[in-house]
């Protein structure tokens, strides 16, 4: 790199011995790294299962279930691919379609993903594949729509909506656990008041207080007008958003805030892993976020970083509303163009069979099968399943449920009533305005 | 060397190049005309175009691009000739000092926009808020301010080196005050630098892609046009007007650097040459 | 060739009293430019996040350097500082080889409709990255290259090639011809003489390509993002991405993983500073 060193200074032979020492290296080092170099195998006789469990333990668990699968049918070896969560549902996911060395088998989220996939006709119909006991060992409502072909498995239910409290704190000032969101509210103002940030969030990614709000407005307006707003289908009007208005009074009553903790705004700005942090240190008394919260609970207390008891409750609810909550399915699918739709099957049935989710469940999953109950253990998990086996109308997070599109505007308008720069009118016009430009644009 | 022996040596390298930018650049702007739908092509023509100039977004993204480079102009352009004009003289001070400032630009943006992340954290960093909306746009030129000044900086001093020892004697001789001697001197002989420094600084707000990316995932006012396109395409599934939006970024930075050139050696010769 | 910084014929010039006067301000400025780089390191080494945040300006209480462990148990750090090593390096051989072939026959006057490729290749140079994009993703794909090592070195080398095309093919034409011509009336073939005569004396050049071409590729975070979505092969930025949005909730281990990624460029830095700053320089402004 330097233009003042020169090879011509070095004797000839020298230079010789140094140019073959450095072929010597590159052919060395091409050997080394060969397998980083390669490309993916494009033979059609493997079985590609794309998923994005990270972790050591899921994929221990992962590996285990491959594991038996290549022992009964050793001639199709399975490739695992896995990605960063993030990477596959913004990219991965459709990326996996194109191409001559597609995915046999992949991990997907229940509602609009699998929807787009069967009309592509990325997906298999696997009912042929299947008996009625393979399927009676799921909970029916995670399986996707009851008619027509059975495109996706489901392993897991994750709730979007929970409240994780800081029970130390809530004792320390006399308040209790809210039963409505009028109570909710009142106890939200109370820890303002004193100078506490009452409840965290980091809304940087827009999806953790979208899914909130989605589950207000539908809890006040009933599933079915939820997907109808959503679909543009009639007029989104002030009266209509008024289950939205919790968030409009929790930026009015500074809720979100606090002197030297969090400024104004601040929400905005954090993402769901700083609130995470935030919460977890003990600077908020409340932090609405999903079931998967249960996996860093257990890590917080595993390394003695958990200096507070804490206690978790769902979205209190308005007298008179609907019981609906937000759920999140994910499972899995079989790509349609598979060279081995049995054994893609045959994989998914092992992988999902009690042996495996027992495993999961283990590491504070939510496990979509019927005796899920008998075999998880922990103490919130269980609290959870008891939760989810309430009833309760469905409702998908919009990311999930709808085109990202749509999801992405609702979005939008619960970050933009949190930080007070829209009120309920502003955002039943922003959200009407909307309208026309995403039906033109889904053409 | 004979015309094949020309074309031997020429072809390769040109083959890479057309196969992985200038095929894919024209595809760009067929996919945003035409889209493939179960086999069978469907014109779209200018639709898409129409749909993206009435799109808020895009709108309010191309703004933000705008806004960015204008502000990147006082930070990265003026601060670094700021810096040139300071550091001229050749001390040894001057020389660690130089290095000093340029060591940012070696950075990648990734890192610089990760770190300023943490040092702008809310709730728990050193100076919480200044990513907020309302200041976002702000802050995130500081930032490219910061990583890019110096650079400029190496340009301008490269200008400044190029200016005739006489010349700057005759202006002291003259009795030019430092100010007199850089407006009416220095400045008028750097306009060469200064075109390239303004395209630069152009090109780059416009190709601005990891900073927003990194910083901004979802806030309004920190989406560009460079990070809107990639959501569009990937995020939300619309490939045709992710390519449209491709196109019209393409056509500005292009438009934009070949009439900008044009403009600033026309517009500026003139006022020099006037005054 | 390559951008002069100072005078020729100014020698180290004595500081007056006037530059006195303002070195506190100028070494204050200095200080404020190096703070975040600082900060970055010595966050790296502290035990928890409040002590990142509570003393920033401190030194750490005790070194924590399992944290760099962390980054690359957890983030896999090792994995991508390979794999970028391996694609910066095959880039640069990459860029250097076909930049100099066509910049030696770019850089004949007489060469056919030379204006019109040079025209051309600043075209590419000037286009943004998105607007090529989504083709790309689906010619590698077809190229069965998608997801791979390769079609990140292939997209860098195309991306590398104009500025080096530039550089090299300006600096060829500045070559007296007469050398070609004395080569030729020894009996040496345009490919002897290009391998044992032109690209030798090309070196001044070639570092500058090597210099613009090893930042921007170590650099490079959209192609990378995009174009490798294994995180067995990521390179640096897009696996340090990935790194922060999946795991960590633990500061330290994040700027540990940020420290890896700069060290390498900063040390090069360091050594080189006058051919890197002359070399990006140069790379910006011919093309």
């Amino acid at each position: 790199m330097p233009a003042e060193f020169s090879f011509a200074s070095l004797p000839s032979r020298a230079r010789r011995g140094g140019r073959i020492l450095a072929w010597a290296l590159v052919v060395l080092a091409a050997y080394a790294f060969r397998e980083r170099l390669s490309l993916s195998s494009a033979s059609r006789d493997r079985l590609r299962f794309v998923h994005s469990f990270t972790t050591a333990s899921e994929r221990a668990i992962i590996d285990d279930a491959v594991a038996e699968f290549q022992r009964a049918h050793p001639e199709l070896p399975v490739d695992q691919i896995a990605f960063n969560s993030e990477t596959y549902q913004n990219i991965g996911w459709r990326l996996q379609f194109q191409g001559d060395r597609q995915s046999d088998v992949f991990f997907t989220w229940l509602g609009y993903k699998t929807r787009q996939a069967d009309q592509e006709g990325w997906s298999l119909d696997m009912k042929p594949y299947l008996s009625a006991e393979d399927l009676d060992q799921f909970l029916p409502s995670t399986l996707g729509p009851s008619s027509g072909a059975l495109t996706f498995l489901p392993q897991s239910v994750d709730l979007s909506n929970l409240i994780w409290v800081n029970r130390d704190c809530f004792r320390t000032n006399g308040l209790i656990e809210p039963r409505t969101r009028q109570e909710w509210l009142a106890v939200s103002i109370e820890l303002r008041r004193r100078g506490l940030l009452a409840l965290v969030q980091g809304n940087r990614e827009f999806w953790p207080m979208g899914n909130l709000g989605a589950e207000l407005l539908g809890r006040s307006v009933g599933v079915e007008s939820l997907q109808d707003l959503f679909m543009g289908r009639i007029p989104a009007t002030p009266q209509r958003l008024e289950g939205l208005r919790l968030l409009v009074d929790w930026a009015r009553e500074g809720c979100l805030d606090a002197p030297g903790i969090l400024s104004p705004g601040g929400i905005g700005t954090l993402s769901d892993l700083d609130a995470k942090v935030l919460f977890l240190g003990g600077k908020a008394a409340q932090h609405p976020i999903g079931s998967w919260f249960t996996a860093d609970i257990r890590d917080a207390k595993d390394h003695g970083e958990l200096r507070f008891e804490p206690g978790v409750f769902s979205v209190p609810p308005n007298p008179g509303e609907a019981e609906a909550r937000v759920a999140v399915i994910t499972g899995y699918q079989v790509n349609r163009r598979t060279r081995h739709p049995d054994l893609a099957v045959d994989f998914l049935r092992r992988l999902l069979s009690r042996k495996y989710q027992e495993r999961f469940a283990a590491l504070g999953n939510l496990s979509a099968r019927k005796d899920a109950v008998a075999f998880t253990t922990e103490p919130i998990p269980r609290q959870l399943l008891a939760l989810l086996a309430r009833p309760a109308a469905m409702i998908p997070p919009p990311d999930t449920g709808y085109s990202p599109e749509r999801a992405a505007v609702f979005y939008e308008i619960c970050a933009k009533l949190l930080l007070g720069k829209l009120d309920l009118d502003g955002a039943a016009r922003i959200w009407t305005e909307q309208q026309p430009s995403l039906a033109q644009k889904e053409k | 060397m004979s015309r094949r022996g020309q074309a031997l040596f020429f072809a390769p390298g040109m083959l890479v190049f057309a196969l992985f930018v200038l095929l894919p650049a024209t595809q760009t702007w067929v996919d945003s005309v035409v889209v493939w739908k179960q086999g069978r092509a469907e014109w779209l023509g200018l639709g898409l175009y129409k749909m993206a100039l009435a799109d808020g977004r895009f709108q309010r993204a191309l703004g933000s691009n705008l806004v960015y480079f204008l502000w990147t102009l006082l930070f990265e352009v003026v601060a670094g000739l700021m810096l040139a004009l300071g550091l001229e003289r050749n001390t040894r001070w001057n020389q660690w000092l130089r290095v000093i400032f340029f060591a940012p630009a070696v950075l990648s943006m990734v890192v610089v926009g990760l770190v300023f992340g943490f040092l702008f954290k809310d709730g728990v960093g050193l100076l919480p808020g200044w990513l907020n909306e309302g200041n976002a746009l702000l802050t995130v030129s500081l930032i490219s301010g910061w990583a890019s000044a110096g650079f400029f900086m190496v340009i301008f001093l490269g200008g400044l080196a190029g200016i005739p020892e006489d010349v700057l004697e005759a202006a002291r001789l003259d009795g030019a005050s430092a100010w007199q001697t850089f407006w009416f001197v220095k400045l008028p002989l750097l306009r060469e630098v200064v075109y390239v420094a303004l395209l630069v600084c152009f090109t780059g707000a416009f190709k601005a892609f990891d900073l927003f990316w990194v910083l901004f995932r979802n806030q309004e006012e920190g989406t560009i046009v460079g990070t809107l396109l990639v959501r569009e395409f990937f995020q939300y599934g619309h490939p045709a007007y992710g390519s449209a939006l491709s196109a019209i970024l393409a056509a500005v930075v292009t438009a934009g650097t070949i009439l900008g050139m044009k403009a600033l050696r026309w517009g500026l010769d003139r006022s020099w040459r006037s005054r | 060739m390559e951008v002069a910084m100072t005078r020729s014929s100014a020698t180290a010039a004595r500081a007056t009293l006037g530059d006195r006067l303002m070195r506190p301000l100028w070494i204050l400025g200095a200080l404020a430019c190096l703070f975040p780089v600082a900060w970055m390191f010595l966050g790296s080494v502290k035990k928890t996040n409040q002590e990142l945040y509570d003393h920033p300006f401190s030194l750490p209480q005790s070194w924590a350097w399992e944290n760099y462990a962390q980054a690359v148990r957890e983030g896999r750090m090792g994995d991508y500082l390979v794999n970028s090593l391996l694609v910066v390096a095959l880039s640069v051989v990459g860029t250097v080889v076909l930049g100099a072939w066509s910049g030696y026959a770019l850089g004949k006057r007489d060469f056919p409709w030379r204006a019109t490729w040079l025209g051309v290749i600043f075209l590419g140079s000037i286009l943004p990255v998105q607007a090529t994009l989504f083709p790309l993703i689906r010619i590698l794909q077809t190229l069965g290259l998608h997801d791979s090592l390769w079609a990140l070195i292939l997209a860098y080398i195309a991306q590398s090639l104009p500025p080096a095309i530039w550089l090299l093919a300006a600096y060829f034409q500045s070559i007296p011809r007469d050398l070609e011509e004395a080569a030729r009336i020894d009996g040496a073939s345009a490919w002897r003489f290009y391998t044992s005569i032109l690209f030798p004396i090309a070196k001044p050049a070639i570092a500058t390509v090597v210099v613009i071409t090893c930042l921007n590729t170590w650099n490079e975070f959209l192609l990378a993002m995009l174009l490798v979505l294994d995180p067995m092969k990521k390179t640096l930025p897009a696996g340090m991405i990935a790194f922060e949005a999946a795991h960590s909730t633990f500061y330290p281990a994040l700027l540990a993983g940020l420290t890896l990624i700069s060290v390498p460029t900063l040390m090069v830095y360091a050594l080189f500073n006058r051919q890197v700053m002359r070399g990006m320089v140069a790379g910006a402004v011919k093309s």
